[in-house]
């Protein structure tokens, strides 16, 4: 029969308020008693659902909220004047865009490159506000280096750290890229692409699919790019639309 | 940080992480979906007093959202039945010989998500269960379990805050809430396996 006392002692077992001692004892007898292991197991869940109950309550609260804020920013008089000067803006670069297609020579395939490789500034951008890399402490110069668009000197920096990581692999052969040192920028990238443990390889592809459109070398980067599409992979989007672009060449 | 200066920072890592998420080509949904998740474990790690820093924080939010949204992406490339056809009719008329040349992965797909829908099926009776039972204890006991599990490690506060004498009283406040959450809890699912 399980009485107050036991509950209270699963309780701090779970809340881990038991001392080394005390836990070891609780243990010993969770495998003679069945009784209080399968009590044990029902409280185990209670707190499980209640640790949802909280996450499904917290999470209504703040959608409301920024709901909220939305419905704030939508009704106030400056946001709707950004809105016209956003359509306005929107519709100049139309204009633009219609005047380049019409007026001037398509883009080679270097500016291509140069012009998609913009669109992956913001996965860049990650990579030096950091949190997720695996690499050293050490290397963070080198990521402020290559933010401040000092490319150079972060590969010094790479260069001087200690072994390097997937993500700096990454940071490397974008260094390289941005200094138009495509070959050096095709080699990392393909390392990485081949390496069979990287998290990175959609990255890999898509930048090494850019590093061999610097080169002017279209044969090697289309079927990069229609690997990319077919997997619908990170940035299948633009390689769509980059395939288009480069059309027939 | 406290729960106004917790409110506002939601906000503003919201209007920082969501374009970064979707310029990722994460759909808006979706994106919605990481940032919540990612924002809630902040919040946990807050209250757990273990985020000390104080650097980018919004960057930080970013970084685990992103995480989670590629984390996603990469378990739905990993068993996407989209592509297989998995009606249960044209599936009994094919030549299963032929078929298992063609494709075997594909019955493994299917195996794989029939145990996900039962896994799926049992949590939402469970949690129905859970919601009813929890539903059946008085309002000062539910309040007192939801905060304990997100303030058990600052007790002194939370027995303040909640009116208990002392630390003991709070904690034996707590056992006797569970112990008649549990009994409404299996008192449900008896009723539940007679039927």
């Amino acid at each position: 029969m399980i009485g107050d006392n036991d509950l209270l002692l699963i309780e701090d077992y779970l809340d881990d308020q038991l001392s080394g001692v005390q836990r070891q004892q609780f243990e010993q007898r969770l495998a003679k008693e069945p009784e209080l292991a399968a009590e044990l197991k029902i409280y185990r869940k209670m707190n499980q659902h209640l640790e949802t109950q909280v996450k499904v309550n917290k999470q209504k609260e703040w959608k409301a909220l920024l709901a909220e804020e939305r419905g704030k920013q939508q009704s106030a008089p400056p946001a709707r004047l950004r809105r016209m000067y956003y359509i306005a803006s929107a519709a100049a670069a139309v204009l633009l865009l219609v005047a380049f297609f019409f007026l001037l020579p398509g883009p080679s395939n270097p500016d291509l490159a140069e012009a998609y490789w913009g669109e992956s500034a913001a996965f860049f951008s990650t990579l030096t506000e950091r949190g997720e890399a695996p690499s050293s402490p050490d290397n963070s110069q080198a990521y402020q280096l290559f933010e401040q668009g000092q490319y150079k000197s972060a590969l010094e920096a790479l260069r001087q750290a200690g072994p390097l990581s997937e993500v700096d692999l990454l940071l490397q052969g974008a260094a390289h890229f941005q200094l138009q040192q495509s070959d050096e920028a095709i080699r990392l990238f393909q390392q990485l692409l081949d390496d069979p443990n990287t998290l990175s390889k959609d990255e890999a592809r898509w930048c090494l699919a850019l590093a061999y459109l610097q080169k002017d070398q279209v044969a090697q980067a289309r079927p990069l790019l229609q690997q990319i599409i077919d997997q619908q992979a990170w940035n299948w989007k633009p390689a769509t639309r980059l395939m288009e672009e480069m059309g027939g060449r | 940080m406290n729960e106004g200066d917790f409110k506002r920072f939601l906000v503003e890592a919201h209007q920082y992480c969501l374009p970064r998420l979707v310029r990722l080509n994460a759909p808006r949904h979706d994106a919605e979906d990481a940032f919540m998740e990612a924002i809630y474990q902040f919040w946990r790690d807050i209250q757990d007093g273990k985020v000390s820093h104080e650097g980018n924080l919004k960057a930080l939010v970013f970084v685990m959202s992103r995480n989670r949204w590629l984390g996603r992406l990469r378990k739905s490339r990993r068993g996407n039945l989209k592509e297989y056809n998995t009606d249960p009719v044209d599936l009994l008329n094919m030549d299963l010989e032929a078929y298992a040349g063609q494709d075997a992965a594909q019955f493994d797909l299917l195996i794989k998500q029939e145990e996900e829908d039962a896994a799926a099926s049992k949590k939402a009776s469970e949690e129905a269960r859970f919601k009813h039972a929890f539903e059946q204890l008085n309002e000062k006991c539910r309040e007192l379990l939801l905060r304990f599990i997100v303030e058990k490690k600052r007790l002194k506060d939370l027995q303040q805050s909640l009116g208990y004498v002392s630390v003991d009283a709070i904690k034996m406040a707590k056992m006797r809430c569970k112990k008649s959450l549990v009994k409404y809890y299996k008192t449900l699912l008896q009723q539940e396996e007679k039927v």
